[in-house]
């Protein structure tokens, strides 16, 4: 039983493709009522988080639940694969709702939940000591122009699936890769401890690790005094990656709710962030190779007489920066219903077809109707939703949205309203 | 008269039966326990992996009058693979984490004694696929457990008491353990999991007498730490080279620096033996969990199937089917033994289903390949294995490395869990045929995803798997597929699409029956020569188990455990909140739960005394001929 981690959220796809999804029960748009905030983090994760609520992720948890006037409790569980399964996913043996509402700190663009506005981006860095062998060093990529003597015998620790160890590979720094496990099966070791401890103790003379590792590192290390120099991202290798909150997916209320508490804190987060000296980047001095989007892949807007989404969307000059107006984000509301069995983006799975297609086959009435009725497809049975109002009630909306998002207009994912 | 008739029967049936491959050097305990019919001493119903039964008292004719003898429940939610074990009048049931051991009594189904060992639930995050385990062994009168924590523990197999007790590894360093180990002579063999994290595998030998370490054999690094001697441990190099030395350094040359130390070549699979060879034979997993641009080279000996002498451990031979792995197809499915008759010559052979979707004959004595087929026509990462180099033929447009990293690749077939995943095929003597459960399942890898693991956010991929017709384009929606395969011709005789893929190790029998479960939780049986199935029960939960029979107080049994989970049951708890929802039931979920729930149940079936009679007639009739 050895899949690679990469594959458990698609994985219920592969078995139980070609059968017919349930209708989604109708949200209740107040949400529930909380007792409290009920957070999920490790307990070992300096400087994440920890069970004596020393890290980051715990002082922005308590902002959060000051915010919402709720006390903090944690479920504890190793962030290891698996971790969200584990704990956001994951029901009460009672019946009683999940273990947990949240996660403080996933990448924004990560595929298990549900996430929030980013409240901070960082960056890998490189952490060297600073009176060791790449003390001259001002840059990390500098260690590329190195000569031939000053790369004899340097080690550079990185884990096996971080993008350290890719860009070494691409440089052929093969000599200098000094392996290690990406994840511990100690749950009290803390990120990169291993790599912390060779580097003090003269085993590798670096170590390539994420921004608040690398901070850790910094603030905490005994034996060697430890400079970090940040990573800078490259075509192919992208080191900087922006964190959010996560939330289980298909609860926007909530996540919406969380999101506005980030804005309204951010100053405070920023704060904590500094505190910490994690290496932070603003978007503007983001470099990364990001995830190509949208942008490329969507085909040349259909030149149709009677655009659904015309008076609804606003973009700047140049077609960029669109936003919708309520009609359209009720539209993507309603989305969210869909998205269980034609995916997140519409894009479709192995049990629904792809509506980014079927909206540019399907006219008006039929799309209506078989929302309505339902239609024996064939890849699945599309159930009918005349009984649901979250979706009859909006179905223009939905139309529209859908058709916006087919004809390349909109992008995937939340969108700001204007 | 019947009674008696059918018990001289059984005698003669046990005399007639003699050890696969000539005299009895293994531990005799072992091979007579093995010899005797009436028993399922090992994994494989032999050393040979075959999982064929000699016992024929439920036929062909008569399976379809099978029912439910009786039932067991294990009070495990987990997935429940490997099968139950039976000693004479005694069966040991083994279950997922926590690792429990039931010994039961089968004449009266009383629990003689029950094993629970206390391990740290710390180990379960670790478990990347479920803490399934797949089974116990026996010798000497004991019964040895491998647990998820990595300790090896002897039972008294009368009492359940613990004899001794080591540690085969460290789950804080990510090892642990969900293979059956498998005593040869007087050692016994295991293997280790734990590839997610960078574990370097090895297969490891220990005194069974007192669990004292006999050796240790890496499946990467330096030659010593692998057991190979660069001159005599022998690799086959294709048809133009033959087999040849591996040479010095073998696996480091085949790796860049230092990355072979997380190399992976995880040994959790089943391990096979030839007493007459004294070789013991195995595969290794992937090569850790190295992006595979960042790793180049062929990764050796990730990916290979490896013969090692059973006392000293020394490498015999070894054949990688995989060289530099991009798709995650862990080469540690079962090894069949079978001498067969190959190209028209008898042939000493090995025959193994890999996950890459090639079914491998091989001369067992030598390495050397014989036939190398495709067991699923959608099989498309390689057009086929080149016999003149002994490599696959890879297609550039299926290979996520030539694609380049930011690169959609699409319609991979098979998907990453393979053609076929640990579940152990059966092979019949009767019939010559391989039974064989398989995936149809193919994949999409599309990079770009942002994955997050122990604090490290880095762009992966994210793999979305679709029945393989969306690919050959045929229509068909089935993912899985249960096959006879000819070894000889490389050539599939028949196959039964199942909606799901066959999950269960399946079983062949002497009375041309074979056995193999669903993941629905059907038991079924299929007439071994056409694969017209003969009966279908429901069992309690989703199958994933593997069928065996024995046979007391003159009476044949078949059993399986239920207990939807391991890799195919975590993917559905993953998929459970798949989506969007969060709401509650919906899609997929919906969709599993209207056919199978979790839960351990042992389901044991014979003949109504009615069907008894039945066969003892035509048994009758038959000798009359």
């Amino acid at each position: 039983m050895k899949p690679t981690p990469l594959l458990w959220s698609l994985f219920s796809l592969l078995l139980y493709a070609g059968l017919a999804a349930a209708p989604v029960l109708a949200v209740d748009e107040t949400g529930p009522q909380r007792k409290a905030l009920k957070v999920c983090a490790d307990p070992h994760y300096q400087p994440f988080s920890s069970n004596d609520l020393s890290g980051y992720e715990n002082r922005i948890a308590t902002l959060i639940g000051k915010a919402l006037n709720l006390p903090v409790e944690y479920t504890w569980f190793p962030q290891r694969m698996g971790f969200i399964r584990n704990t956001l996913r994951k029901e009460n043996p009672d019946g009683s709702g999940y273990l947990c509402d949240l996660v403080i700190g996933v990448p924004k663009e990560f595929e298990l939940a549900t996430t929030t506005a980013p409240y901070m981006r960082s960056t890998y860095a490189l952490v060297t000591a600073v009176d060791g062998k790449l003390a001259s060093l001002q840059q990390a990529g500098e260690l590329l122009s190195l000569n031939d003597a000053q790369k004899a015998g340097l080690k550079i620790g990185v884990t096996e699936r971080s993008p350290g160890a890719l860009w070494l590979a691409r440089h052929n720094l093969f000599a200098q890769l000094a392996p290690y496990r990406a994840q511990s099966g100690d749950p009290e070791e803390f990120p990169g401890q291993p790599l912390l401890n060779d580097l003090e103790a003269g085993k590798i003379d670096a170590a390539i690790v994420w921004g608040p590792t690398a901070a850790y590192f910094v603030r905490t290390g005994q034996a060697k005094k430890l400079r970090l120099l940040p990573m800078v991202s490259e075509p192919g290798v992208q080191f900087d990656f922006a964190i959010s909150a996560a939330v289980r997916f298909g609860e926007d209320e909530w996540q919406q709710q969380i999101d506005t508490i980030l804005q309204t804190n951010a100053t405070q987060i920023q704060a904590i962030l500094q505190e910490y000296g994690i290496p932070l980047m603003t978007e503007t001095t983001a470099a990364s190779a990001q995830p190509q989007t949208q942008a490329e892949t969507a085909p040349e807007p259909e030149k149709t007489t009677v655009t659904p989404y015309a008076d609804h969307i606003q973009c700047d000059p140049d077609g960029k920066n669109c936003k919708i107006d309520l009609f359209l984000t009720k539209g993507f509301r309603a989305f969210g219903q869909c998205q269980v069995c034609h995916g997140i983006d519409g894009s479709g799975s192995t049990i629904a077809p792809s509506l980014l297609e079927k909206l540019k086959e399907l006219d008006k009435d039929t799309f209506y109707n078989r929302v309505e009725n339902g239609y024996q497809g064939q890849i699945g049975v599309m159930p009918p939703w005349k009984d649901n109002p979250n979706i009859m009630n909006n179905l223009d909306s939905l139309y529209a949205y859908l058709k916006a998002r087919s004809d390349g207009v909109i992008p995937a994912g939340t969108i700001e309203r204007y | 008269m019947r009674g008696l008739s059918s018990k001289r029967w059984w005698l003669l049936l046990i005399a007639a039966l003699s050890l696969p491959f000539g005299p009895a050097f293994a531990n005799e305990s072992v091979t007579k326990a093995i010899a005797d019919a009436n028993n399922w001493a090992i994994w494989g119903g032999n050393y040979a992996g075959n999982r064929y039964s000699s016992l024929n008292q439920i036929n062909k004719d008569n399976a379809s009058m099978l029912q439910p003898a009786w039932t067991f429940s294990t009070g495990v939610l987990r997935g429940h693979e490997g099968g139950p074990m039976v000693i004479g009048d005694t069966m040991y049931v083994h279950t997922p984490f926590p690792n429990k051991v039931f010994a039961i009594n089968l004449k009266d189904q009383t629990i003689k004694w029950k094993y629970e060992p206390e391990q740290s639930a710390d180990t379960i995050p670790v478990m990347c696929c479920d803490t399934v385990n797949r089974g116990l062994a026996y010798a000497d009168g004991m019964i040895f457990l491998q647990q998820a924590d990595t300790t090896l523990v002897a039972l008294n197999a009368e009492d359940g008491k613990v004899i001794w007790s080591i540690k085969n590894g460290d789950p804080k360093k990510g090892e642990t353990n969900t293979n059956a180990p498998v005593v040869i002579k007087d050692k016994i063999i295991t293997g280790i999991s734990g590839g997610e994290y960078g574990v370097r595998g090895f297969l490891a030998a220990y005194n069974i007498k007192d669990g004292s370490p006999a050796w240790k054999c890496f499946s990467t690094g330096p030659d010593d730490e692998m057991c190979m001697d660069p001159a005599k441990t022998m690799s086959w190099m294709g048809t133009d080279k033959g087999l040849q030395p591996v040479g010095k350094d073998s696996s480091l040359t085949s790796w860049k620096g230092d990355q072979w130390k997380i190399g992976g070549g995880p040994t959790w699979g089943w391990f096979s033996y030839d007493p007459a060879l004294n070789l013991i034979y195995y595969g290794t997993g992937n090569p850790g969990t190295w992006n595979p641009v960042a790793r180049p080279g062929d990764n050796k000996w990730s990916m290979a199937i490896v013969a090692r002498d059973a006392d000293t451990g020394m490498a015999k031979w070894v054949y990688q089917m995989t060289p530099h792995d991009e798709w995650d197809y862990d080469g540690v499915n079962e090894m069949q033994l079978a001498d067969l008759k190959v190209n028209g010559k008898d042939v000493k052979a090995l025959v193994h289903f890999d996950r890459n979707g090639f079914a491998y004959t091989l001369n067992r004595e030598t390495g050397e390949v014989l036939v190398a087929a495709k067991y699923d026509p959608a099989v498309n990462w390689a057009t086929n294995i080149d016999m003149k180099t002994g490599r696959p033929v890879v297609v550039a447009e299926y290979s996520t490395d030539k694609n380049g990293v930011d690169v959609n690749t699409k319609n991979v077939c098979p998907a990453a869990l393979g053609t076929k995943d640990q579940q152990p095929s059966a092979f019949s003597p009767q019939t010559g045929l391989f039974y064989v459960p398989t995936n149809h399942v193919c994949m999409d890898y599309e990079p770009y995803a942002i994955d997050y693991v122990a604090g490290q956010p880095y762009v992966g991929a994210t793999l979305s798997m679709f029945p393989a017709g969306k690919v050959t384009g045929d229509g068909s929606t089935n993912l899985g597929n249960f096959i006879a395969w000819d070894a000889d011709k490389g050539e599939i005789k028949w196959s039964i699409p199942e909606p799901f893929s066959v999950w269960s190790g399946a079983l062949a029998t002497a009375g041309d029956v074979v056995f193999y479960g669903t993941l629905e939780g059907y038991l079924k049986a299929i007439d071994a020569q056409t694969g017209k199935e003969l009966y279908r029960f429901k069992t309690p939960s989703g199958i994933i188990g593997n069928i065996n029979t024995w046979s007391f107080d003159g009476k044949q049994y078949v059993g399986v455990l239920s207990g939807i989970g391991g890799w195919a049951g975590i993917g559905m708890a993953a998929g459970l909140t798949g989506d969007t929802e969060g709401l509650g039931a919906v899609g997929a979920y919906k969709s599993l739960s209207d056919f199978t729930q979790l839960g351990g149940v042992l389901t044991v079936f014979s003949l109504p005394d009615s069907a008894m009679k039945t066969a003892a007639t035509s048994d009758k009739a038959k000798s009359n001929n």
